[in-house]
């Protein structure tokens, strides 16, 4: 257990760093919320008494740690703009982006897996070809465009699914995912792209090995050799590459709520700076970046569940 | 000898399509199997004793092309005409394979106990309770002590020994007709090769098993084989009773093999010391006999013709000036 109480320290340490930084950046960024509130007629007298109201005048150090202090208990303070808790107004939009980038991962897996699975089957074979080229061709699109083109196939030309706005989910399920469906192929369909050759190139790699033929002498069909032997011992870089995406998802998620309209954590993260709302920014961006080192931790905290070497190694020395 | 064989194998041969051209790994093997007998191949390193024993059972695994051809007849039935599921059936019930290395030939992320089982639930219909029982059972009889705690741990928990010993587990544990062991001690401790050749005797001896014991080691081929086949690029060059083989060695690469060998009563598992000369490129195939560049007895028409494999009684080899018989 002592090495989790490491990983423990370095999270801390990792969160203290991305906050102070995040601090830093926020602050030199141009524009002013006073003058964003105020208007651009306000009188210098006006905007420093605002200053000193939202506190602005103290040196920045002082604000980050006053900062600091109350996230740690939990109040990422109030927005400048229109006084909602920062915090109260994440968690109203984290549901969505949650949502979001679940059935995105779901639907990177979903593709990825399988195709995998199948191009392996036959490496150089027709499905394997056609699935490298269309990797190639998803991975080579923009997710904004890839939005679009979802947008105009399915909304626009076939009026299946909704182009924007969102549905929660108390309007009942399938309202809620029909509007979610598109952004999450929008996200997913690039996703798999990365998920598929890393699976594919170690499945190649694992099926060289002795245990695989040993599996084979045993008189187990092909498809039995693949899921229950070949799968998991190649499925360690695909994990490293979905914890390391999250960030890549993230930051298609912020593009990808702002094309169909989602009320998630991105958008709000937007308006924020669109408004130079400064503590509103800085505890968004702050939450996703824990956000972020948190599901690398678990990420990491999976392969001891998926390798018992590893679970050997880590808990037994 | 004079029973009808377990195991039939004609003109087998692999080539495997390479960027320098076709690979002849095996080149014309011939050979027969009776029940419960040992053969044993000797040769150097890539001869093609691995290629030729995968072959037999269709697990020879490549990136780029291969061809196999030959006939293979296992208790009467040729296994290249079976359709897939019956040949997975005979080579998951009867016939058993230990690898060389016990590091990488069982699953890493799979308890031993259920690797044990797998076959045994496939082939035999077990249950999965029934199969656990009998894994810990077959533990035991390899000689693991606690097999019960074994059962739950992961390959990387055990010895290189151990690990063997599970391999012969797994090998043997739908009773198969046939043991193929490919090297079996030679990723292991000194100490422990023995222990594991002597609990494949055991085995073989109580089951009934025939077994193809493949080594670099003659040591071992003398004390442990009926019958031995000595390969040399590709080829089965001389092919006889243990007893034969090492009284009368009729080819002279088997002399040579014998002579490199420092004695017979020597402890087994000394390696064999270098012939001068190395193999032949197997992709670049001449027309004579692929010895003949370092062979001794060499002549012109060595270098030009092929010399079939010649049979004389029980004793086969293949050479144009074989040593006299009781030299
Ligand atoms: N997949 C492959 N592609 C091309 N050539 C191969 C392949 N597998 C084996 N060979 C070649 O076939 C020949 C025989 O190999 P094999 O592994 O059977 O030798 P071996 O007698 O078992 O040697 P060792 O004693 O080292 O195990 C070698 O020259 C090897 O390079
Ligand atoms: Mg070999």
């Amino acid at each position: 257990m002592h090495w989790l109480a490491r990983q423990l320290l370095r999270l801390v340490a990792v969160l203290f760093c991305v906050t102070l930084v995040t601090f830093l950046i926020v602050n030199i960024l141009p524009g002013d919320v006073t003058i964003v509130i105020l208007g651009t007629l306000a009188t210098p007298q006006d905007i420093a008494g605002l200053r000193a109201d939202l506190g602005l005048d103290r040196p920045m150090l002082v604000r980050y740690f006053d900062w600091l202090g109350s996230a740690l208990s939990g109040d990422l303070g109030r927005s400048y703009r229109n006084g909602e808790p920062v915090a109260q107004a994440i968690a109203d939009r984290l549901p969505v982006s949650l949502e979001l980038m679940v059935l995105a991962q779901l639907v990177a897996l979903g593709i990825a897996i399988p195709v995998a699975l199948l191009s392996v089957r036959k490496p150089g074979g027709w499905f394997d070809r056609i699935s490298a080229s269309a990797a190639f061709g998803f991975l080579a699109m923009p997710n904004f465009m890839l939005g679009i083109v979802l947008i105009y196939l399915f909304s626009v030309s076939f009026d299946l699914l909704p182009a924007t706005g969102f549905s929660p989910l108390s309007d009942g399920l399938w309202d809620n995912l029909e509007s979610m469906i598109l952004p999450a192929l929008t996200l997913g369909l690039i996703e798999w792209t990365v998920l598929m050759r890393v699976l594919r190139s170690d499945l190649l790699t694992t099926l060289k090995e002795d245990f695989i033929l040993l599996a084979r002498a045993k008189g187990l069909p092909p498809w039995r050799v693949l899921l229950q032997h070949a799968l998991r011992p190649s499925s360690f870089t695909l994990i490293t590459v979905l914890g390391l995406n999250i960030g890549g998802l993230i930051g298609g998620a912020v593009i990808v709520e702002q094309i169909f309209a989602l009320p998630g954590v991105g958008r709000l993260l937007l308006g924020g700076i669109f408004n130079r709302d400064l503590i509103l920014v800085q505890g968004t961006v702050s939450f996703i970046a824990a956000g972020f080192v948190i599901i690398n931790f678990l990420v990491d905290m999976l392969y001891a569940v998926l390798d018992p070497r590893v679970r050997h190694v880590r808990f037994r020395n | 000898m004079t029973n009808k064989p377990l195991l039939s194998v004609r003109d087998a041969r692999v080539g495997f399509t390479t960027v320098r051209g076709v690979v002849r790994a095996v080149d014309g093997v011939s050979f027969e199997l009776a029940e419960g007998r040992t053969l044993g191949i000797v040769g150097e390193s890539g001869s093609g004793k691995s290629v030729l024993v995968r072959s037999l059972i269709g697990l020879v695994s490549a990136t780029t092309g291969v061809e196999v051809e030959g006939q293979v007849v296992f208790e009467g039935r040729d296994l290249r005409k079976l359709s897939p599921a019956d040949f997975r059936r005979v080579l998951g019930s009867e016939i058993g394979i230990v690898f060389q290395d016990p590091m990488t030939s069982l699953n890493p992320v799979t308890k031993i106990g259920r690797q044990i089982g797998e076959g045994l639930r496939l082939n035999r219909g077990l249950d999965r309770a029934a199969a656990d029982r009998r894994a810990v059972e077959l533990l035991s009889e390899v000689g693991i002590p606690e097999p019960e705690r074994r059962a739950r741990q992961y390959p990387h928990e055990l010895s290189g020994g151990m690990r063997q010993r599970v391999a012969i587990a797994i090998a043997i544990a739908c009773a198969p007709k046939l043991l193929i062991a490919d090297e079996p001690t030679t990723a292991l401790d000194v100490t422990v090769q023995r222990q594991i050749l002597d609990l494949l005797q055991r085995e073989q001896r109580q089951r009934g098993m025939a077994m193809i014991l493949i080594t670099h080691d003659l040591g071992v081929a003398a004390s442990r084989a009926d019958d031995i086949m000595v390969m040399y690029a590709g080829r089965a060059v001389e092919a006889a009773s243990t007893r034969e083989i090492f009284r009368t060695p009729r080819m002279p690469y088997t002399e040579a093999l014998l002579r490199s060998l420092p004695r017979l009563s020597d402890r087994t598992h000394t390696r064999l010391t270098a012939i001068p000369g190395r193999p032949p490129d197997l992709a670049r195939r001449t027309g004579g006999c692929a010895f003949a560049p370092r062979c001794s007895y060499r002549t012109e028409r060595c270098d030009a013709e092929q010399p079939m494999l010649t049979r004389e009684g029980g004793h086969g080899f293949s050479c144009f000036h074989p040593l006299a018989n009781g030299a």
